[in-house]
């Protein structure tokens, strides 16, 4: 070890609090980043596994019409055509009430026909160890594996009682599956059952939901086309787990996104830091270059030293992700069961692109900060090397070229988010030019405060005043970057805050609209977002015929897959009374309404949005008898759903597709009857075992309510996480800014500055800086909030939000930076008055 | 006797780990496990002779635990190219009782096939095998018309004709490499097999099987091989076998024999072997005269001596060349397979191959074709 390496380190050593404030902020921002990528490739890793365990080996699946698949297609594929690589599949979920609410797959196999789709059940690799008697002749028997047995705390021949559509069903465990090392992942979350026991406990009589295929070549696949009926498709088998990423993909952009700006605060920390750790030592390093030490070896010096900082920071950052992960999967996995689809995320999965993600981040990032302080370190006169107020004045001089940079910078963002684009990355790729036009900025708003705030402090303070507040011009290169970063950590939490309680409000809105009828019923479903069980059309009846009742409105959803996607079609029995609910983005709503019940669309805002469509659009759906064109006549807004929906009036929707049963039914009580009796009626209705939900239009608002806050729980995490960085930002640097000026404060403290005097300079500095970066935060913060309203969440999602200034937020921003700034000058302020003058002095 | 036991051992293939690993031996697993007494005591045992009642008894007897409708002949094409061939539908009970279901897919009741071509002069044996369930019309056994198939690899009745009590029948199987269809018709009337049918394979009470057999049956159709077609024309022999259990724990195997002579007569003989090698004295089998006449063989009018072997990839040792002597019949046969390798090497390997007979009949030279099924080994 060389001396210079020796005096680095003794320099990081003898500066504890600097030094592990720096690596603690370069861990946060790393943990930040890192967490939200292990729970989004968690989830995404968790989905795919369970699509694998059940696509097994297939190469194609023959899907077919909203219905399924009847049994006699399948019967002539393999009778009369000979297919011999084709396998009938039905998938339901099954959830256990006793268990925490745990879900489950349940898969339903034909035995004979599986031996080469999916290993685990055949004589290759894991076999059913269990009674094959039992498995196809006893009903409602199902078999798991060892590790979802010892989860259940479970074993062969117990019963248990589940939910499947739901439906109350006792399963009846007949047989375990031992799990060798390459399937145990994707045979935890499964219930295997009979292909006549799948369509016993789903109800699904006469019919399967798809078939497995293995089409080795194009000639068989050409072959397998031409000789599937109409309304038949074979789409490929990783089709579904696309589809699956697809409808997550701006989710995920806006998670990402979201932990960036974490990092981007990190950043500013991290070159807080270097550059302090330069400035303090510039005495230091003159003497060592006047010593003969070259320019170079100061170089190299910072970027170790920032090296080690970058080094300790990301590994910190890893073991915090790891921890924090955990957590956000919790919250992650929630938010896809509520909107998208059913996933169940047992573990964690950390990938080699994630570690080199998180390294790239935290390691390059720091040394490309510490760039320019090493640079500065570098170019160190020796024999200017004591004169700081050199650089100070040199900054100064700069504050007006900065500004214009700065104002440049920003319109160039603006000019980004003006370009028409579907491309999220590059909506945010805009947010960028902005944050840093602001810090440019910042050196020039911190004079004009300093200049308007510094009579009124010496007015107020006295002499003391005035001092703090000229100083932080006088420190300005220091301040400056400090303030930028609090203030941009702050806005950050301004502008998602402001997003999210603009959008809730929307939704709010749009609930209290949509939602006008008095009770809802539907089936209890594992996706909040929509009814994945159905009631009977009997129910619809009787909830009709009920005295009490005044009007009802019904719908079915279904799932219809073209073109490797997925729409969710809506089939609306909607009375004339809920037509007030609906507000038009585009068409005219009477004629939209009559054209609606004539047999043209409604689709909703983003689904418009998502597939380019307008009123007077044709759109083409695949009904049982094949494609169909359709036109639209209107948009409608809608949060339901950002996948988006296509809503078709219930009496030609029959005649275009065979669905059974409604997903829910809400309806109107007559006057002068009570809603409570009607309730309480509704749930004495006999619906043939099947589980209802009943519940009031207030119920079903807060659920409603409470599932988009659960929603934006990560965000609201991400935005916490993001203060904390902030936070420990402007402590390190604030705190280092005032330990600093030792020196300076020991020569006021040697001209007569008591201690109480000068813990109130100190104390007034802090707060003026805190102020000045809540103020610079509110703008900032409010422009960034009307991006992500108007661009980001349009672009990603499709919807028309209106925008809402929170004052709430903006206050809580101010007294958040106020107590920081506070908080960061405590120490300081209290270890100088407490040294004596003389110590101060003294030389390092 | 046939494979009682590979229909049994699938019910171990699928169920657990501990068969596995004996089916990967390249042996059986223990007999009498496969086929011994079942604890199910809701299944129909043979006990007794039966009346047998045609075509009632072509059908499905789905009381029972086990049977097969089992097909072998050898054929020679046009241009006098040889070839032989097995079709096997076996049927077997998961339960005497059928529980009420709702899924049309619920089924008790498991079929397999197996499906052989041995193209002699091309010195190839080409086998597959299949598995499905009775339910949802995947597989499945009725009499008005006769029909028993396992997704398109069937037997139908050809039109109205009956022969014998049997429909002409097709037969209709296909793999990647060969595929058949011919049209059987008997030409010698039934054969029960036993004591009129009743075939007694222990010592134990219902520890027997009720068999019938169509010795003759003159087979006319096509054989394609790799996309090559050949006209083919021969005779085929046809076994129906039903049981419940059959087998005592002492026995391991057996080594089967279904002999067609170019003088009109007809062979059967089943060895049972012990543990310890040794000839089962329930062994037996029955000899068919030109005229339809039948005698029953036991264990000690057959002499049997193997005069060959032949070693399978897994190092397995089987019997590749007999010679059967039955003095009571003045009859001294030498059996070789027309094709070293005949092993179906299925969920259970077993050999079972087209063989040419050469040999005497009192006085005269005779020769012939037939099947052999070596189990157990």
């Amino acid at each position: 070890m060389n001396s210079l390496t020796r005096s680095s380190l003794r320099y990081l050593i003898k500066h504890p609090w600097q030094f592990g404030l720096s690596i603690l902020g370069i861990a946060m921002g790393v943990a930040i980043v890192v967490s939200i990528d292990i729970a989004n490739h968690s989830s995404g890793k968790a989905f795919n596994l369970s699509m694998n365990a059940v696509a097994g080996k297939s190469t194609h699946q023959i899907i077919g019409t909203s219905e399924g698949i009847p049994d006699s297609i399948y019967f002539n594929l393999r009778v009369r055509d000979g297919l011999k690589n084709i396998a009938p599949v039905i998938e339901s979920y099954v959830s256990i009430p006793d268990s925490g609410k745990k879900i489950f797959k349940l898969l339903g196999v034909d035995l004979f026909a599986e031996r080469p789709f999916r290993d685990y059940l055949s004589n290759t690799g894991t076999s059913i160890d269990g009674e094959l008697k039992d498995f196809l002749t006893g009903p409602n028997s199902v078999v798991l594996s060892n590790g979802s047995l010892a989860e259940l705390k479970m074993k062969v021949g117990d019963s248990l009682k589940v939910f499947i559509g739901g439906k109350e069903r006792t399963l009846y465990i007949s047989g375990k599956i031992t799990e060798d090392e390459r399937n145990t992942s994707t045979l935890e979350n499964l219930f295997i059952c009979d292909i006549a026991t799948a369509q016993e406990l789903t109800g699904k009589i006469n019919r399967i939901d798809y078939i497995d295929v293995i089409a080795g070549s194009a000639d068989e696949e050409k072959r397998l086309r031409s000789i599937l009926p109409d309304g038949y498709d074979l789409q490929k088998s990783g089709s579904r787990s696309q589809t699956a990423e697809q409808m997550l993909e701006a989710f995920n952009i806006n998670l990402q996104s979201l932990s960036l700006l974490a990092l981007i605060v990190g950043l500013f920390l991290i070159y807080n830091t270097m550059t302090f750790s330069v400035v303090r030592r510039k005495v230091l390093i003159g003497t060592l270059r006047s010593i003969g030490v070259t320019s170079n070896e100061i170089t190299t010096m910072v970027i170790r030293e920032a090296l080690i900082i970058g080094i300790i920071g990301t590994a910190a950052g890893f073991l915090a992700a790891y921890f924090i992960s955990k957590y956000l999967l919790i919250f992650i996995s929630q938010t896809i069961n509520d909107l998208y689809y059913v996933v169940s995320v047992r573990e964690i999965y950390i990938s080699p692109m994630i570690i080199a993600k998180g390294i790239a981040l935290g390691i390059f990032a720091t040394l490309l900060s510490a760039i320019k302080p090493a640079r500065e370190a570098s170019s160190v006169h020796p024999r200017s090397a004591m004169i700081r107020s050199e650089q100070e004045s040199s900054l100064l001089k700069k504050v007006p070229a900065m500004s214009i940079t700065g104002l440049a910078t920003i319109i160039a963002g603006i000019l980004i988010l003006l370009i028409p684009t579907k491309n999220i990355w590059l909506s945010y790729f805009g947010i960028l030019p902005i944050i840093i036009g602001f810090a440019l900025l910042t050196p020039v708003i911190i004079i004009l405060v300093e200049k308007i705030l510094s009579p009124l402090f010496k007015y107020l303070f006295g002499i003391t005043g005035k001092i703090a507040s000229r100083s932080i011009v006088q420190n300005i290169s220091r301040t400056y970057v400090a303030i930028a970063a609090l203030s941009l950590a702050v806005a950050a939490t301004v502008g998602v805050g402001t997003m999210i309680s603009s959008f809730r409000s929307t939704v709010i809105d749009w609930l209290e609209s949509r939602l006008n009828a008095d009770i809802f019923i539907s089936a209890p479903s594992l996706v909040s977002r929509r009814n994945d069980a159905v009631l009977s059309e009997d129910l619809l009846e009787k909830v009709r015929a009920l005295d009490e009742v005044a009007d009802i409105n019904f719908y079915r959803e279904i799932e219809i897959n073209q073109d490797e996607k997925t729409y969710h079609l809506i089939s609306s029995g909607i009375s004339q009374r809920n037509h007030s609910g609906f507000q038009f983005k585009e068409g005219e709503p009477a004629d939209a309404w009559k054209r609606f019940e004539e047999g043209e669309l409604l689709i909703s805002e983003p689904f418009a949005y998502r597939h380019d469509l307008e009123v007077g659009s044709m759109l083409a759906l695949k009904t049982d008898n094949g494609m169909r064109e359709f036109r639209v006549a209107g948009v409608y807004y809608d949060y339901a759903s950002d996948q988006g929906l296509v809503t078709m009036y219930h009496t030609h929707f029959k005649k275009h597709w065979n669905v059974k049963g409604v997903s829910g039914i809400s309806a109107y009580v007559k006057e002068g009857f009570d809603l409570n009796t009607l309730k309480e009626k509704i749930q004495m209705l006999d619906t043939d075992g099947q589980q209802i939900v009943v519940r009031s239009f207030k119920f079903l608002r807060d659920t409603s309510i409470e599932i988009f806050d659960r929603t934006f729980l990560v965000a609201k995490v991400l935005q916490l996480l993001s203060v904390i960085v902030a936070f420990i930002g402007i402590l390190s640097s604030l705190m280092s800014l005032q330990l600093e000026r030792k020196r300076e404060l020991g020569i006021l403290r040697a001209n007569g500055l008591l201690p109480s005097q000068l813990f109130g300079m100190v104390g007034i500095q802090t707060v003026m800086m805190g102020l000045t970066a809540g103020l610079l935060a509110l703008p900032l913060g409010n422009v960034l909030a009307a991006i992500l309203v108007y661009i980001i969440n349009k672009r990603s999602f499709g919807w028309t939000m209106q925008f809402d200034l929170i004052p709430s937020i903006m206050i809580e921003a101010i007294l958040l930076s106020l107590f920081a700034a506070i908080l960061a000058g405590l120490y300081p302020a209290y270890k100088m008055s407490i040294t004596s003058p003389a110590n101060a002095l003294r030389e390092e | 006797m046939k494979r009682l036991i590979l229909i049994n051992v699938l019910l171990f293939l699928l169920s657990g780990c501990e068969s596995k690993k004996d089916v990967n031996k390249d042996e059986g697993i223990s007999l009498s496990k496969a086929m011994g007494e079942t604890s199910d005591s809701s299944f129909s045992k043979a006990f007794e002779k039966r009346r047998f009642i045609f075509p009632d008894d072509h059908g499905a007897h789905p009381d029972f635990r086990t049977e097969w409708w089992y097909f072998t002949g050898n054929l020679t094409s046009e241009d006098g190219k040889k070839f032989g061939y097995q079709f096997t539908v076996f049927r077997t009970a998961l339960t005497g009782i059928p529980k009420e279901r709702t899924s049309a897919w619920s089924s008790d009741q498991i079929y397999m096939s197996h499906f052989t071509v041995t193209d002699i002069s091309g010195d190839k044996f080409y086998f597959d095998e299949r598995f499905s369930r009775n339910g949802n019309g995947l597989a499945g056994a009725q009499i008005n018309p006769f029909k028993v198939w396992l997704e398109d690899w069937q037997i139908v009745q050809s039109g109205n004709d009956v022969k014998f009590d049997l429909p002409v029948i097709e037969i209709k199987a296909k793999t990647d490499n060969a595929e058949i269809d011919f049209l059987l018709e008997s030409a010698k009337p039934i054969v029960l097999q036993g004591d009129s049918g009743l075939s007694r394979k222990g010592s134990q009470p219902g520890n027997a099987s009720y068999y019938y057999s169509y010795t003759k049956l003159k087979t006319d159709g096509k054989i394609r091989i790799n996309g090559k077609e050949f006209v083919v024309s021969g005779f085929s022999w046809m076994d129906r076998e039903w049981s419940t259990s059959a087998l005592s724990e002492d026995q391991k195997g057996w080594d089967w024999f279904a002999l067609q002579l170019d003088d009109n007569t007809e062979i059967m003989y089943y060895q049972l072997r012990k543990q310890d090698g040794s000839a089962d004295k329930f062994s037996k089998g029955i000899i068919v005269f030109p005229n339809g006449d039948t005698r029953l063989l036991i264990n000690e009018e057959v002499a049997l001596s193997v005069t060959d072997f032949w070693e399978s990839p897994g190092r397995t040792k089987y019997p590749s060349g007999w010679r059967l002597k039955m003095p009571s019949e003045n009859i001294d046969l030498v059996v070789k397979p027309v094709v070293r390798d005949q092993l179906l090497d299925v969920s259970i390997k077993y050999w079972e191959g087209s063989v040419e007979i050469n040999g005497t009949a009192g006085a005269k030279q005779v020769s012939g074709r037939g099947y052999v099924e070596l189990t157990g080994y």
